[in-house]
Parts: structure tokens; sequence; C-alpha cells
């Protein structure tokens, strides 16, 4: 006699296999495998900022093409979020490979997103990560991700509850080698349903707002003067303090350094 | 479309469910899938020109799904409910009343022992296919099935027998 188990098992084993969302199928089919750069150095350099308290430590790896850099390192770069490209968003996450992102913010070839436990706090503990090692259990995380500035994984934690209205606003400077970017990022309280960022230079930057977070950056170091937050429907302009204001530190050669976290809104 | 779009066309859907039943996570398979074939697109040129690149992919993949499920636990645990968690299983048709309790003791296997079944039961290789797929000997296969199995038949309450077969 012979028990079922084997054919039971054949049985189960292709019924588990039928529940794969085909969603997964499109997402895999529609990244571009080929080899888009060669990497001829990692350059982990650690910022760590000890404003205020707030001590965040970053990591970044730069992975540079075979062919000559174009004009700059953050051409395509749009200041309003634009819809991701098939396959962008499924590379960056798998590159950056720190799991599901509660955002994601495509400007152009660029990816940016942010992670975080369910109830991170943001500022924390000082954390810090250099892929492809383990990522050291970050609350907080952020990744980048674009064609030149080719991929950057940020880990930090902070954060202190965020009232309704109101957004938290950590800055952050990240180098994607000779240039400069400006991030910033936190929590938005409830009601809040999109968030602008205004230049030194007279631009605005819309945020992408999601699960609770926000996410903006640009090219260069203008200062962020003030953040335009709706709420229902309604928008308003606070202005930053100068800490937030840009000057968060430093930065050149592969690294990145975040500022001190401070909460605006009404 | 390129010779190595033509191939993830035709075994993609293949390499995703033997990851999916391997690592027992959607997000993870998806993410074995695309490591594994980021990896043959730059290995191409020597893969095209395998008897069975096929068979190579899921070789690598397999391996991956091994060799590197501790460091993604460790990613996903830092940062996400450990999968399966709270997963439910169903048995629509009702005719086994053991199907759900299978599902759990294949999740709750050693990864390395579900790799055997799902190579030997899902992907229908023989013993001596499995254990190239794995790098091991027959011998390493024969075993890990066995406590497989044997695992498997623990956690079930007895199945139903029929005559005429012999005990393996």
């Amino acid at each position: 006699m012979t028990d079922l188990l084997e054919p039971v098992l054949r049985d189960t084993l292709e019924k588990r296999a039928q529940q794969l969302d085909p969603d997964v199928r499109g997402r895999l089919m529609a990244v571009d495998y080929r080899p888009r750069a060669r990497r001829i150095g990692i350059l982990p350099a650690l910022g760590a900022a000890g404003l205020a308290g707030v001590a965040v430590a970053v990591a970044l790896i730069f992975t540079l093409g075979s062919s000559p850099p174009p004009a700059s390192a953050f051409a395509g770069w749009r200041p309003t979020p634009t819809p991701a490209r098939p396959g962008q968003t499924a590379v960056a996450i798998a590159r950056c490979g720190l799991g599901r992102p509660v955002l994601i913010d495509t400007r152009g070839p660029f990816t940016a997103a942010v992670y975080a436990k369910p109830k991170a706090r943001w500022p924390g503990s000082t954390v810090t990560s250099v892929p492809p090692q383990p990522p050291p259990k970050p609350a907080v995380g952020s990744c980048f991700y674009g064609p030149n500035f080719s991929s950057a994984a940020t880990s930090g934690s902070a954060l202190a509850r965020v009232r309704s209205g109101q957004i938290q606003v950590a800055a952050q400077t990240v180098s994607g080698g000779s240039e400069n970017a400006t991030v910033l990022d936190g929590r938005v309280g409830a009601g809040v349903t999109g968030v602008g960022i205004r230049l030194s230079d007279s631009r605005t930057v819309t945020a992408t707002v999601s699960h609770g977070w926000y996410l903006a950056w640009w090219p260069g170091t203008p200062h962020a003067t003030a953040a335009e937050i709706t709420t229902r429907g309604r928008t308003q302009a606070f202005a930053l303090p100068a800490v937030a204001q840009g000057g968060v530190g430093s930065c050149s050669g592969g690294c990145a350094s975040i500022g001190p976290v401070m909460t605006v809104g009404r | 479309m390129s010779e190595f779009d033509q191939f993830v066309v035709q075994n993609v859907d293949r390499l995703l469910r033997t990851a999916y039943l391997i690592a027992w996570d959607e997000r993870e398979a998806e993410d074995l899938v695309q490591e594994c074939l980021f990896k043959l697109a730059r290995r191409w040129p020597r893969v095209r020109a395998m008897d069975q690149p096929g068979a190579y992919a899921r070789r690598v993949l397999v391996n991956l799904a091994i060799d590197g499920a501790p460091r993604r636990a460790r990613r996903r645990n830092e940062l996400e409910p450990a999968p399966g968690a709270g997963e439910s299983f169903a048995d629509p048709r009702g005719a086994l009343s053991d199907r759900a309790d299978l599902l759990h003791a294949l999740a709750e296997l050693p990864r390395d022992q579900r790799a055997v079944l799902v190579l030997r039961y899902f992907n229908d290789l023989t013993e001596a296919q499995a254990a190239t797929v794995l790098g091991c000997s027959e011998g390493t296969v024969k075993s890990r099935a066995f406590r497989g199995l044997a695992r498997l038949r623990e956690a079930l309450s007895p199945l139903p027998v029929e005559s005429g077969g012999t005990q393996p």
C-alpha cells in the first residue's frame, strides 16, 4: 500500500503556485535586466550629524556608468512627481533591498523611497548600513535610485508624534558625486493631503504624500523657505525655521547628512 | 524582442512559481526571480550557449533561495511582519480536510527540505536532477525528501490509503 501524501502534495503545491498574484509576473516582465552600469567603486562615506540631539548615519553606494556622465547628475529631475516608467520602481526597490516602502517618489528617472516600521519614531537611534550588508534594523530609511546617482541607501530614525494638520521636517543633503541634492521628508499629521516646499529660488517642489509620510527633493542647495500644507482642500504656507533652510552640513564625495527634525503647521 | 527577453517570457512563470513555493512568500519570490534574472542577464552570452539555459536558471534561483534566505529574512524582519504571519489557508474543495494542515506543515519545513520537495513534486525532477540543481549528492536529496515527507506526515492526520502500490 502507498499513502496518498505524494499525489496530494503535488496537487497542493500546484494549487499554492496558482495563488500567485498575476501582477507579479507583469512587474518582473517590465524590468530591464540588461546590465546598466559598471560598478567601479563603493564609497561608503558615513555622515553623522549630531544637531539638536539628532544623530543619523548614512551610507551611499555610487555606481558610475562606463559612458561619460551627463552634464548634470540630476538631469531629468522634475519639481512635480512624475508617473513611474514600467519597471522603474521595481528596479529601485530591488536595488535598495529594504523591503516594501511606505512611500515612493518618482521624478523623471529618479526614484526615492521611504521605509518605516509601522510605529517608527523620529528622531531615534543612530544606525548605519552599507549595502549589500544587511541593513541593521532601520526604523526609518530612505533610498534613492537614478541613472547617474545610481543607488543610495540611507538609514536613520526619528520623529515624534505629529499633530493633525502638521508635518515634520527632516532635511538631508545627499551627494550625487560632484553635485548635491536636498531632501525633505517626514511624517504628516491627520488630514494632510498635500505638501509643497517653496525654495529660495522661487520654485515650489511638490512632495509625494503616502501612508502618512511625505518626501520632496531637489537638485542643488536652494533653501527651503516655506512648507505649503494642504488640509481639507485648503492650502496654507508656513515659514520653515532657519535650521531647515538647507545648511544641514557640508557633504561631498558620496555622503549624506541629516539636520534636525522639526514640526511645522497649524 | 531580444533573445534574453524571449528567454524571460518563456521561463518567468515557472521560475516565479518555484521561487514562491520555496520561499513561501510572494514578495521574496519576486525579489528572487528578479535577482536571478539580473544574474542571468550579466552572464547571458555564456548562459545562452548552454544546452538547457532554463535548467541553469532554475539552479541559480534555487541556490539564491536557499543561500540568501537568512539575509533576506533579516531584512524583512526589520521592516515588516514575518511572511506568512496571519496567513490563512483555505481548502476550497473541502475534499481533503488536511489540505490546510499540509500547507501549514509545508510552510514550517526547513527551506532546504521544502526546496527538495518542490523540485521533486512540483518541478517533477528525479533525485539525480534535483541533486544537480542543489549541487549536492543524491543521497542528500533522498534524506531531505525523506525527512520533509516525514514531517508532513507527522503534521497530518492519517491520509486515506490505496492498495496496489509498494512502499518506497
